[in-house]
């Protein structure tokens, strides 16, 4: 994840790397979701938080949609446990 | 993640912050008064849990997100210490788990031009047009946590 200075640097970096678009957002948005992800990172009684809780904090933010989905969602109803335990940022 | 696990961790994290530097599992050993094997076997859980992150088949820190323990282009100065974060969410993450002003330094990928950015009581104070780019969706992150 990086910084750029603007909607064209980030398409001339895009196209430089050979890399399709992913997500984008501004450092303001950003700085919200860092707060609200990292702000308990050194307290004394920090434990993991579950993948419903980090999806949560992205929701929040309407990060949503397949690109921040943390679990991949079985279209059936199922999530996948084999991607469930390694979700921890 | 046990409670042993969660000590050491809590005391590799506190180092950090104090020292801008990681310890090794010997001085954590020493620190904790633990066997350096139970500490070794605690560094490869915590590296699973991904709540924290070594050197390939090393037992040396490389990440205790959001603070990277090797250089990087994302620079923080944030309660009268530099430290260096992993990425652009971590920059910022750093002053949000300080509870701490700062001021960041990074480089825009394409230009190289340095960019500033100052967070001043939890808010984005300097560097708001800036954009954030994610390549890599998020149930991949952890596939390759350096490149993400």
């Amino acid at each position: 994840m990086v910084f750029l200075r603007s909607e064209e640097h980030l398409e001339r970096w895009l196209g430089a790397n050979g890399w399709q678009r992913g997500a984008s957002m501004s450092a303001s948005t950003l700085n919200e979701l860092a707060c609200r992800w990292w702000s308990t990172r050194l307290d004394p009684d920090w434990r993991p938080r579950s993948p419903d809780e980090s999806q949560a904090i992205l929701d929040e933010l309407g990060l949503t949609g397949a690109f921040w989905e943390l679990v991949p969602v079985d279209r059936d109803g199922a999530d996948d446990e084999a991607d469930a335990d390694r979700l921890e940022r | 993640m046990d409670e042993l696990d969660l000590r050491i961790r809590n005391h590799l994290y506190a180092s950090f912050v104090r020292d801008a530097t990681a310890v090794s599992v010997a001085e954590a050993a020493d620190a904790l008064e633990l066997p350096a094997a139970v500490v070794a076997d605690a560094y490869r859980r915590l590296h699973e849990a991904h709540a924290l992150v070594l050197e390939s088949e090393q037992l040396e820190i490389r990440m205790l997100n959001p603070f990277s323990a090797v250089a990087t282009p994302h620079r923080v100065l944030a309660g009268g210490r530099g430290l260096f974060a992993n990425c652009a969410w971590d920059a910022l993450g750093i002053p949000a788990a300080l509870h701490s002003d700062a001021a960041i330094e990074s480089s825009c990928p394409d230009c190289g031009e340095q960019l500033d950015l100052e967070v001043r009581d939890g808010k984005l104070v300097r560097g708001t047009e800036l954009l954030v780019h994610f390549v890599v969706p998020a149930r991949r992150w952890w596939d390759d946590i350096a490149f993400t």
